[in-house]
């Protein structure tokens, strides 16, 4: 008889057996458990991490708008504006390519520049085809995933478009340059093309100068989205800051520029001219109020334009100054001392031989014992050789240099740089450069010098900004900057009084203004050959000049290449300098001081 | 019999704790959720407003650039009504008795 105990007993012996197998089951089974936890946490922790945030996390990169550059008079000369791609993707396209393209070939017709711009119905009529033609081909492609059918469209068209309902059109927005004023101030603006990565960039001018400051600024933002991918938690980013590039303000004023360019297009029509530059500067502060050239760009089709009138030439043009150069061999002998405004020329009764050259006047008459006041107004080569040889070369060198020919300006401009300045200065290069030949110097380096002589011996660092704002912060303002004092306030006024006699009776004194009085000088200069000596019958004409002289609004320098009309300046550069200043007196309240 | 009874009385009144508390804990944690989703959307739709607001501001800034500028000004003016003037003009006061009148 088996007693209940001792079943139980028989169960208790086979118990430990079982349980240690369930144990160890058990055991095994945790451990297994951790090997995974192991392997998914530390092995493959940061990877199911990335993956996680892959499938909830989104990141937007925004690319803020470029900066707008403004005049010194709050007008808008460059800013942005949205344009249209019309792209396509094929495999949903529902009609066919040629309904699709009749449909909206007239709409973006609207906007194709070249077929508005033909008057020729023939070629009007090719450019249709040739954009039926293009569209069809590019819907025809049944394998591509998307397609690009024209770009550039104007608003109007996308709306347009946009009404007609076609399944397969879609549009790709980019921001473009806006020049509201045209042309204007081209070689000051530069313009907005793309590098090699397809990325816009700045060239020329305040574009490229100031490129890192106008673009605009890239943000990434996360933020966390449902299984469709739409946004549920709102943006993680907690920057609220604007990423749109500074704006610039410019020290050019709208209407003194625009008076400028007009007048310079006419004056080079009117004196046969090639090419032409005008600069106003205010010479107390620097400050650049306008500044001109032609040939031009425009900076929304710069690709049309032969590359060569990207450059601004008043900054990268080197050229002989001639005449005007006078102002500054006389202010130099003057504030070095070796001779006054009254001094007599000893030797101007003659043509000079200096070794194997002999140098003669411009207009081969002499005068002896002329004073030097009286050969600035006639512009006497021999008398200018008499003041360098009273100075000597390292004297007139050194003036020279110190009035900043060959210096760069400093100026927030591309392109600025220093210039050759001539090492060699032997007696006939010390002779030839005291009435501007033999030395080269840009226009603006030009104006910058003859500038000190009107700001009382000054020279103040030419300044073309104005300010420069962030989206965010306070505005950076540009203050006037002074260089040095190249010469005494005693030696400007003088040398000012003898350049408004030279206005009043030098040879361009027929067009001297009626009711204003000018301080100035004319400057014809010759154009050096490539095979040596001087280009025959080819002449920069230039007359550089100030007013009121006695205390000074604007400065003004205008430069005309190879006139036709006139070889001299005092019939070509002259007369356009005083037209664009009988307005700019009333455009910055001078009044008249005789009748 | 009657110990037994006070225990799963005990029991219940545990688990009634636990799950009231769960269920507060869950409700309070909805609740909270659905805020930083409506906070989140309102973000979003204010986002887009700003957007719209900014768009629309380029716009009239484009608008009025165009407008002003001195090449419209020259479409729409005739300028052809206006003379050139070669001098400027200086307008004198006096204070004679003799001006005044």
């Amino acid at each position: 008889m088996v007693s209940k105990y001792s079943r139980s007993h028989s169960t208790l012996a086979k118990t430990p057996a079982r349980n240690k197998i369930i144990l160890i089951g058990i055991y095994l089974g945790l451990l297994t458990v951790l090997f995974r936890l192991f392997y998914w946490q530390i092995i493959k922790g940061s990877w199911l991490k990335s993956a996680a945030l892959d499938q909830y996390e989104r990141t937007l990169i925004t690319q803020g708008q470029r900066g707008h550059i403004y005049t010194n008079d709050s007008h808008l000369l460059v800013g942005n504006t949205t344009r249209y791609h019309l792209v396509s993707y094929p495999y949903l396209l529902e009609k066919s390519p040629a309904e699709i393209s009749q449909a909206i070939l007239p709409l973006l017709l609207n906007d194709l520049e070249e077929y508005k711009e033909s008057t020729d119905e023939a070629k009007k009529k090719e450019l249709k085809t040739q954009l039926a033609v293009k569209i069809e081909q590019q819907l025809n492609k049944n394998d591509a995933k998307w397609v690009s059918l024209l770009p550039n469209l104007s608003e109007k068209t996308k709306i347009d478009l946009s009404a007609l309902n076609i399944v397969g059109l879609d549009f790709e927005q980019n921001m473009i340059r806006l020049y509201p004023e045209a042309s204007m101030a081209a070689h000051i603006t530069g313009f907005v093309g793309k590098n090699e990565q397809g990325q816009p960039i700045g060239y020329f001018g305040i574009e490229g100068a100031l490129n890192k400051e106008l673009s605009g600024k890239k943000r990434k933002t996360t933020f966390s989205t449902d299984a469709l991918g739409f946004s549920f938690l709102g943006l993680n980013s907690a920057k609220t800051s604007s990423t749109q590039g500074r704006d610039v303000t410019l020290t050019i004023q709208r209407d003194i520029q625009a008076l400028v360019e007009s007048a310079l297009q006419k004056g080079l029509e009117q004196y046969g001219a090639k090419a032409g530059e005008v600069i106003i500067i205010n010479p107390q502060t620097g400050e650049i109020l306008a500044l001109a050239a032609e040939p031009k760009f425009d900076q929304s089709t710069y690709n049309k334009f032969e590359q060569y009138l990207y450059k601004n030439p008043t900054l990268n043009n080197m050229f002989e100054p001639g005449s005007i150069l006078k102002i500054l061999t006389v202010a130099s002998g003057i504030d070095s001392g070796v001779i006054n405004p009254e001094t007599k020329c000893t030797n101007c009764d003659k043509p000079r031989v200096i070794g194997k050259y002999t140098i003669r006047t411009w207009n081969d008459e002499y005068h002896p014992e002329i004073n030097i006041t009286n050969a600035l107004a006639k512009s006497d080569n021999i008398a200018m050789i008499f003041v360098a040889e009273k100075m000597g070369s390292e004297i007139f060198k050194k003036y020279l240099e110190d009035f900043g020919i060959g210096e760069k300006l400093d100026i927030e401009l591309s392109g600025d740089t220093d210039t050759p300045f001539p090492e060699k200065w032997g007696p006939v290069e010390l002779a030839t450069r005291s009435f501007g030949q033999g030395i080269s110097t840009t226009s603006l380096q030009m104006i910058r010098a003859v500038a000190t002589i009107a700001n009382q011996g000054i020279m103040m660092q030419p300044q073309i900004i104005k300010k420069v704002q962030d989206p965010n912060e306070d505005e950076i303002i540009v203050y006037p900057k002074k260089v040095r004092q190249v010469i005494s306030p005693e030696t400007a006024q003088q040398v000012t009084e003898m350049m408004v006699n030279a206005a009043k009776s030098g040879e361009a004194q027929w067009t001297y203004s009626k009711t204003h009085s000018v301080a100035a000088k004319t400057g014809t200069s010759q154009i050096p050959a490539q095979k040596g000596g001087y280009q025959k019958d080819a002449t920069i004409a230039s007359f550089i000049g100030f007013a009121p002289p006695e205390n000074p609004q604007f400065l003004m320098l205008v430069k005309l290449i190879e006139p036709q009309s006139s070889p001299w300046a005092a019939e070509t550069a002259a007369p356009l300098w005083y037209k664009i200043a009988e307005k700019l007196f009333l455009s910055l309240n001078i009044p008249p001081d005789h009748q | 019999m009657k110990t037994k009874n006070n225990k799963n009385n005990f029991y219940k009144f545990y688990y009634l704790l636990l799950g009231g508390f769960l269920l507060t804990q869950v409700s309070y944690t909805l609740y909270q959720a659905s805020f930083v989703v409506a906070h989140g959307r309102q973000q979003q739709n204010l986002k887009l407003h700003q957007a719209q607001l900014t768009y629309q501001k380029q716009k009239l800034e484009e608008k009025l650039a165009i407008n002003t500028s001195l090449s419209m000004f020259t479409q729409k003016t005739g300028l052809v009504n206006y003379q050139a003037i070669s001098q400027p003009l200086t307008i004198e006061t006096s204070n004679s008795l003799a001006a005044l009148n």
